[in-house]
């Protein structure tokens, strides 16, 4: 019972602070969320495209990069094609035919690091963008991302991902994750704190790649891995909130389940290759955000365990009582007990606040996003199923960390 | 815009941390507001059954000489199991050693043992089939099967409405209980049921249960009233 309760409002209060800490956040820089350009700049920029068995997509992908509010001459287009065995380098020779800014290039499949190490050699322009190839650019995103490089100091800005036409449950509870996941970045972002330059759509100076180097295979999240270099070596990210790029939601839990245990369990493992970024000292609002994330990580999974323990206690007690009294199961009642017979505790207070928080920032970010969703019932499928999806994603992460289980994580 | 420095902001977060212990204060406070109207909402409750209980007594005094028939408890019973239910709900909110609680629950055992007693002697003097079952608990600690034995009586409560059950906590400190503990000799063996004046220790099943049952009443019979008749039971709740 003590243990429960430690957990409980140990959960909720760090709930309730780090929610505090983002509004206050909010507020403080509110004037500043979407960038205001002194002048028009758009200079050269290339965008990669990796691709690795995209036939599907690359063509909705390339065909985005048209429709671009962006001058035409000064955009390179640069299709990598890592060994594809479907029909994506058909499709890219196509589209290059078309248009003469698109270059296409093959080679043996390495990887996606790989892919974008070569459009990184292939670039001829001063900026470089990478775009995955299962994902749309709206026509103002890259314009409103290259403007933020005005500023000399700015070293690589990110894009707002949101998850394209979400029709099915697990589409829906994504399409919320990622609203709430832009709002977030841009908080970071005031705080020169980002951890993440996301695969959809991140733009780089090329100096980055001169300063610090090429991609790293970085255990398959080499959009984190290059978010903490940078970090490191103290290059400022950006976060341009109203830059839209649309991505594929995972369609079926085996897929997201996938995604989930590669990005956590790489997340955990960049963490371990860059523990100073956890030095408040030195990296202070980042060290901060991280550390939060980790604690995080580690209530997801004992609120999880404890969920489970007290349903099966529960299910296993009433079955007990209706194997004992021989009762009929339809007997059952469930009617609702009146006021007073409701269990009163500060914990369903404080619950109800964390909760009103969470819409309350659930609003936000649509507010500052400019976000057309998400539907109500999207909202309240993410509160009921995403706290669990979530649990059973970093509990699989843990125990395939302990147990050294790669096959439960890579293909 | 101006580039953010990644410095850590002290004076913001130990803002934040002041303005998260505040919210928390809130809602314990609106939590303690709460409770504070449903112990006072179950005082009322309790004191009007005690007048009622008084009532009942008077009743059974004016009726002593008169036929027994027009003696009417099931209203009584129904708020006895009303207050159970309620202060179950107390006893999860404020927890089981809180002393609101225990003094509480002491107020109610008497109030059952009352009612106990009534119906004993309404039972003697008019000859009414009225079976009573006395069930002591104790937590889960020191009576691992009290949480089922309490659920059959329930069980059987809902079969025969006529059947009252009353329980109580083995370890409260009542006087009227240590009584009844003397009375009966009981150990401290639970779960104990006491049907009418004979004590069974142990885990008593569904099927146990109506045997004894069977010894004191027609089953068959009570089954028949309860389709004909209908009346709310007492609790048997057991933590």
């Amino acid at each position: 019972m003590i243990i429960e309760d430690i957990l409980a409002y140990f959960s909720i209060f760090m709930a309730l602070y780090f929610a505090v800490f983002v509004f206050s956040t909010v507020f403080e820089y509110k004037k500043e969320i979407y960038y205001k350009p002194k002048r028009k700049f758009s200079p050269r920029v290339s965008l990669v495209v990796p691709c690795y068995n995209e036939e599907k997509t690359l063509g909705k992908t390339l065909q985005s990069f048209f429709d671009l509010d962006y001058p035409r001459n000064n955009l390179e287009i640069i299709v990598i094609d890592d060994g594809s065995v479907d029909g994506t380098l058909k499709v890219a020779r196509e589209f290059a035919q078309k248009d003469s800014r698109i270059k296409v290039f093959h080679k043996e499949n390495g990887g996606k690091y790989t892919a974008l190490n070569l459009g990184i050699i292939k670039s001829t322009c001063p900026y470089l963008g990478t775009v995955d190839a299962d994902s749309f650019l709206h026509k103002d995103s890259l314009k409103k991302i290259m403007e933020q490089f005005e500023d000399s100091k700015v070293m690589a800005v990110i894009s707002s991902v949101r998850v394209a036409n979400p029709k099915n449950i697990l589409e829906g509870v994504q399409y919320v994750e990622y609203l709430m996941g832009n709002f977030l970045k841009k908080v970071f972002s005031f705080l020169n704190g980002i951890n993440v330059v996301p695969g959809p759509l991140s733009v780089f100076n090329k100096k980055v790649f001169t300063k610090i180097g090429p991609y790293k295979k970085a255990h398959q999240t080499e959009d984190l891995e290059m978010a903490f270099r940078m970090q490191k070596n103290n290059l400022v990210i950006t976060q341009a909130v109203d830059a839209i790029v649309y991505t594929q939601g995972c369609k079926t839990f085996k897929e997201l389940l996938k995604q989930r245990l590669r990005w956590n369990k790489g997340g955990l493992l960049n963490y371990k290759d860059y523990p100073e970024l956890l030095d408040i000292r030195k990296h202070g609002n980042l060290a901060y955000l991280l550390l939060n994330s980790v604690v995080g990580c580690f209530i997801t999974i004992a609120l999880f365990i404890y969920t489970i323990y007290r349903t099966l206690d529960f299910s296993y007690s009433k079955l007990n009582q209706l194997l004992l009294a021989k009762a009929d199961f339809f007997r059952f009642s469930f009617a609702l007990p009146d006021w007073i017979k409701f269990d009163i505790t500060p914990l369903l207070f404080l619950g109800l606040i964390t909760l009103g928080a969470f819409l309350v920032y659930i609003f936000l970010s649509k507010k500052f996003t400019k976000d057309p969703g998400p539907s109500k019932r999207n909202v309240v499928l993410f509160i009921i199923i995403f706290p669990f999806l979530n649990g059973i994603f970093w509990l699989i992460t843990l125990l395939s960390i302990l147990f050294k289980r790669k096959d439960l994580v890579w293909d | 815009m101006g580039l953010k420095t990644k410095k850590l902001n002290w004076g913001r977060h130990l803002t934040v941390l002041l303005a998260t212990a505040i919210i928390f204060a809130g809602g314990f406070y609106l939590s303690n507001t709460v409770v504070e109207k449903k112990i006072s909402a179950i005082t009322k409750l309790q004191q009007g059954l005690s007048i009622d209980i008084l009532s009942l007594e008077t009743q059974f005094s004016v009726l002593s000489q008169a036929p027994c028939k027009n003696l009417n408890e099931s209203t009584l019973t129904k708020e006895l199991f009303d207050i159970s239910q309620k202060l179950e709900s107390v006893g999860n909110t404020l927890g089981k050693d809180n002393p609101d609680f225990l003094m509480l629950k002491k107020y109610y055992s008497i109030l059952e043992i009352k009612h106990w007693l009534l119906l004993k002697k309404a039972a003697k003097d008019c000859k009414t089939n009225i079976v009573s079952i006395i069930y002591l608990y104790s937590d889960k600690k020191n009576c691992p099967s009290c949480e089922n034995q309490g659920y059959i009586l329930t069980t059987l409560r809902e079969k025969y409405p006529f059947l009252r059950v009353y329980s109580f906590d083995y370890n409260l400190a009542l006087a009227p209980l240590d009584t009844i503990k003397s009375i009966y000799l009981l150990e401290p063996s639970l779960p104990i049921t006491i049907v009418n004046d004979d004590a069974f220790y142990g885990l008593k099943s569904k099927e146990e249960l109506e045997e004894i049952l069977s010894q004191y009443i027609n089953l068959a019979k009570l089954e028949e009233q309860k389709t004909s008749t209908s009346t709310s039971p007492t609790t048997t709740k057991a933590h």
